[in-house]
């Protein structure tokens, strides 16, 4: 499944959020909300854009209502960018911590970083991309138009482990519907055209 | 990049092609010689700030609209939904159902077997996205543009009738595009890592091409649904209910 982080940003400076926004967008997972203007009702902002991860600077930091929202909003994670060196309060905890003046090299590297920790499911190399025996036979079922529940009657596991093995599976691929996978299965000969026309 | 009213309507074009197919929903022509943004608005008699929020919304992924697209009426906001739809079913797909087609005709042995899974995979997304844009245009519209009038009309025994003869809401309507955008992200994929057609490359260069756009038209145009038309037409729901 495809990551679901959106991160906001929230800072005096548009060009420090327009920056921002342009190294985070490099990677297609994570998708960039702008938060409009510190007066706003920023609280109604980030629920109805589903943020997730918001990026602010240390000057907005210093903001009443950003440390009441820190601590109300559970659910929030906290990214910073340091573009004054001002103190931080240490009841803050950072997912990500960018200082302003920081090369190319150490800002993609902290991207990456924080890409690892939003989303370990999708940490799939190269080398690790081919379907397992298992997977190759749950994405046969799936092809074959089997419903989860099925599956997991079939082969004597959990319907919890046969969604695990199907994130696996679109994780590797690429692919997330059914017809998608549908199309993979016939092209790679894991399954036959004959057995579709059975179906239908 | 900002477009403002001051910018030459040709510059706008020259800077993102794409956005043709945006003004063409506004009924605007091509061959607007020097004139500024704002006189063919006026030209063609569109409120030049709504055109800029389209448009720059479109232009920008990360725009967000200044003066709120959610002060516009809605009838206008519809409207242009419904060029678009028309877009995507009188324009869009037929286009690449026949470079689809192309291909499949000029293909032999295990790229024409591919071709042949892709084209029918697509033509399951048209149908769905067909059936998609039928509900929309036949139940979703048609209720929200009766809700704006009847919103307007400060008319309490038509809010009062409209309330008891009405079964639709807003909330029902998932504006659940996901699965019509994940099925054109899995064509293109299957594309890029399945297909390799030595003697079409350009063709099949064509046909991504032309997906891309429309996936990210489609992204567009739901976002225009969730972020304007939802949140517009719950308030007005909410508003109504409370002073009944």
């Amino acid at each position: 499944m495809e990551n679901n982080t959106t991160i906001g940003i929230l800072t005096e400076s548009h060009l420090i959020s327009k920056g921002l926004q342009y190294v985070l967008s490099k990677s297609r997972k994570l998708s960039v909300a702008n938060v409009a203007e510190l007066n706003s009702d920023i609280e109604e902002y980030i629920s109805f854009n589903h943020i997730n991860l918001l990026i602010v600077s240390d000057s907005v930091l210093q903001n009443k209502d950003i440390l009441k929202l820190y601590k109300t909003s559970k659910d929030l994670q906290f990214g910073i960018i340091r573009t004054q060196n001002l103190p931080t309060n240490p009841m803050f905890e950072f997912i990500i911590d960018f200082g302003i003046n920081e090369t190319e090299e150490i800002v993609n590297t902290k991207v990456n970083e924080l890409i690892t920790k939003l989303c370990p499911q999708d940490q799939v190399t190269v080398e690790n991309s081919e379907l397992s025996k298992r997977e190759v036979e749950i994405l046969r079922m799936v092809a074959l138009g089997h419903t989860n529940q099925v599956i997991a009657e079939l082969l004597f596991i959990s319907i919890h482990t046969v969604v695990t093995h199907r994130k696996k599976i679109t994780a590797k691929l690429g692919i997330k519907t059914i017809s998608g996978l549908t199309v993979y299965a016939l092209l790679n000969n894991i399954i036959e055209s004959s057995e579709m026309e059975e179906l239908n | 990049m900002l477009i403002t009213s001051t910018m030459k309507m040709a510059e706008v074009i020259i800077q993102n092609h794409h956005l043709l197919s945006v003004i063409n929903r506004f009924g605007i022509q091509l061959g607007f010689g020097e004139k500024s943004v704002d006189s063919v608005c006026q030209q063609y008699d569109i409120p030049t700030d709504f055109f800029l929020e389209i448009v720059n919304s479109f232009n920008d992924p990360t725009f967000y609209p200044k003066h709120n697209l959610q002060l516009y009426p809605l009838d206008l906001i519809v409207e242009y939904l419904i060029k678009t739809h028309q877009f995507y079913t009188n324009n869009k797909v037929p286009e690449i159902n026949r470079l689809i087609e192309q291909l499949q005709n000029s293909s032999t042995g295990e790229t024409a077997k591919a071709v042949k899974l892709i084209h029918k995979f697509f033509n399951e997304y048209a149908t769905q996205l067909v059936s998609h844009i039928e509900f929309e245009e036949e139940n979703v519209y048609p209720y929200i543009l009766k809700l704006e009038e009847v919103y307007n009309s400060n008319d309490a025994k038509m809010v009062t009738e409209f309330i008891k003869n009405n079964d639709f809401n807003i909330e029902d309507y998932a504006t659940n595009h996901e699965d019509i955008e994940e099925k054109l992200y899995d064509i293109k994929n299957l594309i890029i890592k399945y297909i390799s057609p030595k003697e079409n490359f350009s063709l099949c260069f064509k046909i991504l091409g032309q997906l891309a756009h429309l996936e990210d038209d489609i992204r567009d145009h739901s976002e225009m649904e969730n972020k304007i038309i939802v949140p517009k037409v719950q308030l007005m729901e909410s508003n109504i209910l409370n002073n009944k």
